[in-house]
């Protein structure tokens, strides 16, 4: 385990991979230790304890452990075969949010449905699932794929993944599903489709998508707000601006864990999309750097494990998992430093919100299960 | 793996690992920027104050609250009950509230920005007994404007982050905010030191002091400020007019005591009153000035010796010239005045005097004279946005120009400029700039720089200003078109004018819009004040300036005879060396026992109200008259304190 940052050979690693759970648990940590430190000046703004984010996300933490022993142990052949279930479920579940009494409307956005206790985000659990059953669907089919009827064998599989992309845009949420559907063609993509499908799908696209956002208002305005910091000083970015003074303000070596101050009032929210802009205040540009590397770490692991797999499935839905968890943490990062557009993107293991906690243990629980050697001898109970 | 997937899977980490290189270099930009500018007015940071000549506070930094709604603690249904309560404690509309709540596109909100510490408390106070979930209030750094509409225009406001947007507010933004200095000063403290931040810090001095930006010392006399602004507001009031512009300036130094634009607004909520309320009607609007430019016209006619006191002119109503070739110039006069000399046409404003006056120089003569009066350029009175007016160049002039100007049209003035050129008659000849800001100060109250009164240039001689404030006398005097506009037991210069406007649409001028003025100076023989009023566009039955603006300089010009120690009629008049030492007034603080109040301004009370552990109630205006608890009784948290004021 101590030995788990050394340079290893190319073979499959044998049991469990230390690095990848280092970097792991170690995310997780800073992601607490962030949450609760950026968290606790709002809270106390809205007439709550320091710690009520810290305890509502904490409450969360026994599911998200269940989940990810479940997923880090479950047989992925057992799970391949229910994958039709469960992709039906994930689908079905995008639905919920527009049944009258079942969903809820939070400023113009449809992406949460009531369960009572608690709200849930069915467009988080789609994400992973989808990527599952192309990772599936493409090696039961990789004969197929790479041959001349493979445009023909990539259709259904595709319409499933647009299908999918479009509920989440209908819930009034362009970048998840531009996310999701990003992340389950990156499968496509490494299981060998052709180039003429993906220059067949951009011609598609690509005017799609410029509609989508001309036709929305609210888009638009985000866009402009994006371009023109000003255009909007009180709306959406008023919390971008606070968020580049606040990485700013950090400098290279921060003010330290608890410090930071401009949290306390200039980023509205700070708790859900813009945990990072506190980080990075309180952690100097040195954290920053650190944060990239134990990513870079979790990539390159999981990566090398995809490299070294002969087990198609395995390799491509290792590799799809953490190209998604990539995306996810490139968009918000990139966001909070005011480097592209205001998106709804929650920074995974940092961010508020139980159904991105939930999702995320559930990839990271596939991943150190794929992580684990050899699937023929070892962990194989159903 | 295959060969070709794993390609195309280095393709996709290559993508991945660039976007981290790219973002990874944004923030290592962000980070080398250092800290955020002033944009981000931190706690520590205090904006300097403005106060007027004699000290009184106009403008100062104090804690305001931003009342905001983080939307996912509340409840729809129950919202619609909390807007009510919100909408009568920031006094605004509940259907505004709860259609910010419809359609604000974040979770988080705000309602109203910058309201008081007593508005923030009662609604702090209703959250802490269980109403008003998810209403967010949050302290900022704000702006106190303790005499709320005074000088508004001159002071400006300052907006979000306390910087500032309009008025010397604006225009002293670089001394009013904690310097650059300063700054460096912050950054150094906070980590980044680097030698120049350091030796700079040493040079600034003390650690742990709050940084504050520079104070401003205006010439402004706040109580003549407040009267010229009542008699203002009752003047736009009466005559209905668009805008009244009423300045004071001190004939000796240039500096401006009064300067009242109206319609005025206040500045703790500038947003809340019409943009066009902002309108800086004596720095901004240019217009024809009419009759009472002939002050200037003639005195620079009289210099440039193409006149002198006997030279005579016949007014049969109008001017006449004839033009070599083409039809005759005709310029009608108000009257027919008969033979004129220059005390005539200024006693009676004969424009046919003016006219065949201004005939006997050279239109270069005639343009460099009212140039070096500063007409045609901005006095560069620290106000931004300031007009420049028009005067042509004499390569533009039609024939009908130079007699034209000489009557006050075909130019272009402000009231600035007015008041520029009125000083200059006043003080013997000689231009001074005219001052708004007489003093900027170090937090440590250190004189950083001043305003002294500056003498730029001699437009007229001694002689002719004399002979010029001589004649507008006898304007004064019954008989002439400004006897209202006397004050009996004082010695006074004055000139009317009642000039009409050009119509925007038509171009040409209008039939019922006018701008009536009048400027005065007095004493004439030893001058002390300038005082000059322009009406735009009185509505009522009369719009001669002789007529509507001559009595409100009057009660204008005895206004500020009480205010200020200028002897009046026979009133004994002791003149000789004084020192006043007027305290620096600290705001009253209350420690362990009750300090004895009375007689404390109001305004250095407002800190009390931002203690919690004390509730502070202050009924009444003007000064603490008596208080409860008694001077010396021990003060323990959670008392009620009452302070009347009288």
């Amino acid at each position: 385990m101590a030995a788990g940052f050394d340079v290893e050979p190319m073979a499959p690693v044998p049991g469990r991979d230390g690095a990848l759970l280092a970097s792991l648990f170690l995310l997780v940590g800073i992601g607490i230790v962030a949450l609760w430190s950026a968290s606790s000046g709002y809270a106390l703004s809205l007439g709550k304890s320091a710690s009520w984010f810290l305890v509502r996300q904490l409450r969360y933490l026994p599911f998200a452990l269940v989940l990810f022993a479940v997923c880090a142990f479950v047989s992925l052949d057992g799970l391949r075969s229910k994958i039709g279930p469960i992709t039906l479920i994930a689908l079905a579940g995008l639905f919920l949010p527009f049944i009258p009494g079942f969903g809820e409307n939070r400023n113009g956005a449809t992406r949460w449905i009531d369960l009572g206790i608690t709200t849930f985000q069915p467009s988080e659990m789609w994400k992973p699932v989808s990527i599952l059953y192309i990772a599936h669907i493409m090696d039961r089919r990789k004969a197929e794929v790479c041959g001349k009827e493979g445009l023909s064998t990539l259709l259904g599989p595709l319409v499933l993944v647009l299908v999918g992309a479009l509920v989440i845009f209908l819930q009034n949420d362009l970048s998840t599903a531009v996310i999701a559907g990003m992340s389950a063609l990156c499968v496509f993509w490494i299981a060998g489709a052709p180039l003429s499908f993906f220059l067949g799908l951009a011609g598609f696209l690509v005017p799609i998508g410029s509609a989508a956002v001309l036709t929305s208002d609210f888009r638009l305005r985000r866009i402009l707000a994006f371009i023109y910091p000003a255009f909007e000083p009180h709306g959406q970015s008023y919390q971008v601006l606070g968020s580049i003074r606040a990485v700013q303000a950090g400098g290279f070596f921060g003010k330290g864990i608890g410090l930071g101050t401009l949290k306390l009032g200039s980023v509205p929210e700070v708790q859900s999309d813009f945990v990072f802009a506190a980080y990075a205040e309180e952690m100097g540009f040195v954290g920053v750097l650190f944060f990239f590397a134990l990513w870079a770490i979790l990539v390159w692991r999981c990566a090398r494990r995809a490299f070294g797999e002969e087990d198609c499935f395995r390799s491509w839905l290792g590799f799809g998992l953490v190209t998604l968890l990539a995306l996810e943490v490139l968009v918000n990062v990139a966001m909070t430093s005011g480097a592209i557009p205001a998106t709804g993107i929650p920074l995974p293991f940092f961010s508020a919100g139980g159904t991105s906690l939930l999702a995320t243990s559930g990839m990271v629980g596939l991943l150190v299960n794929l992580s684990r050697k050899d699937p023929e001898m070892g962990s194989r109970h159903v | 793996m295959n060969k070709r997937t794993r390609l195309r899977s280095i393709f996709i980490l290559a993508i991945l690992g660039l976007s981290a290189l790219l973002v990874l270099y944004r923030y290592a930009s962000l980070a080398a920027m250092g800290r955020p500018g002033k944009a981000a007015a931190s706690v520590d940071m205090v904006r300097g104050s403005i106060v007027d000549r004699t000290g009184r506070l106009l403008a100062m930094d104090t804690a305001l609250y931003n009342i905001a709604v983080w939307r996912p603690e509340t409840d729809a249904a129950s919202f619609k009950a909390d807007a009510g309560r919100l909408s009568s404690f920031l006094e605004m509309p509940e259907a505004e509230i709860l259609d910010k709540y419809a359609t604000s596109l974040g979770d988080f909100f705000y309602v109203s920005k910058r309201v008081s510490p007593q508005v923030a408390r009662s609604i702090q106070n209703l959250k802490s007994e269980g109403a008003l979930d998810g209403i967010v209030v949050e302290r900022v750094e704000g702006r106190l404007y303790p005499e709320r509409r005074l000088a508004s225009h001159l002071i400006g406001f300052v907006g979000d982050g306390n910087r500032g947007l309009e008025g010397l507010e604006s225009k002293y933004e670089d001394e009013l905010s904690p310097s650059a200095a300063n700054r460096a000063a912050l950054a150094a403290k906070s980590g980044g030191k680097t030698a120049a931040n350091a030796s700079k810090l040493a040079a600034s001095g003390d650690e742990g002091e709050a940084l504050r930006g520079n104070d401003l010392v205006l010439s402004i006399d706040s109580a003549m400020q407040f009267s010229l602004e009542e008699i203002a507001r009752k003047t736009m009031k009466e005559t209905g007019a668009e805008a009244v512009i009423l300045l004071a300036g001190d004939a000796r130094t240039g500096e401006i005591l009064a300067y009242v634009s109206m319609p005025d607004f206040d500045p703790n909520s500038y947003f809340s009153s019409p943009q066009e309320s902002w309108y800086d009607w004596p720095s901004v609007y240019s217009y024809e000035p009419g009759s009472v430019f002939k002050v200037f016209s003639l005195a620079s006619i009289l210099d440039l010796g193409g006149v002198d006191r006997n030279s005579t002119f016949v007014c049969d109503g109008a001017y006449h010239r004839a033009v070599p070739s083409g039809e005759p110039i005709t310029i009608k006069c108000l009257g027919v005045h008969g033979e004129v000399n220059l005390e005539k046409i200024l006693e009676f404003s004969c424009n046919a005097g003016a006219a065949y006056s201004s005939d006997r120089v050279q239109p270069l003569d005639f343009y460099g004279k009212l140039l070096s009066f500063g007409f045609g350029s901005r006095t560069g009175i620290a106000l931004s946005g300031e007009s420049a007016g028009v005067l042509r160049s004499p390569e533009s002039w039609s024939l009908r120009s130079k007699p034209t100007i000489a009557m006050g049209q075909e130019i272009l003035v402000t009231g600035v400029q007015m008041i520029q050129a009125a000083v200059t008659v006043a003080s013997g000849g000689v231009l001074k700039k005219p001052i708004v800001v007489r003093k900027v100060l170090s937090p440590k109250g250190e004189l950083v720089y001043e305003n002294q009164p500056q003498a730029m240039r001699r437009v007229l001689s001694e002689e002719t200003a004399h002979t010029i404030m001589d004649s507008l006398e006898t304007v004064a005097s019954k008989g002439g078109t400004g006897w209202r506009a006397k004050v009996k037991d004082i010695r006074m210069a004055v000139k009317t004018g009642t000039a009409q406007m050009i119509d925007k649409d038509t171009k040409r001028y209008s039939e019922t819009d006018y701008i009536a003025s009048t400027l005065a100076i007095f004493p004439a023989d030893s001058p002390r004040i300038v005082l000059y009023l322009a009406i735009v566009k009185p509505k009522g039955a009369s719009y001669y300036g002789g007529q509507i603006a001559a009595p409100v300089v009057r009660e204008a010009a005895d206004a500020i005879l009480s205010i200020t120690d200028l002897p009046r009629g026979d009133s004994p008049s002791i003149e000789g060396p004084a020192t006043i030492n007027l305290p620096r007034l600290s705001p009253v603080s209350i420690g362990t026992t009750m300090p004895d109040l009375r007689g404390t301004p109001k305004r250095l009370l407002l800190s009390l109200l931002e203690r919690s552990d004390l509730t502070v109630r202050i009924s009444g205006e003007g000064y603490v008259d008596s208080q409860k608890p008694a001077a010396g009784e021990a003060i323990k948290p959670g008392m009620t304190i009452e302070l009347f004021l009288k």
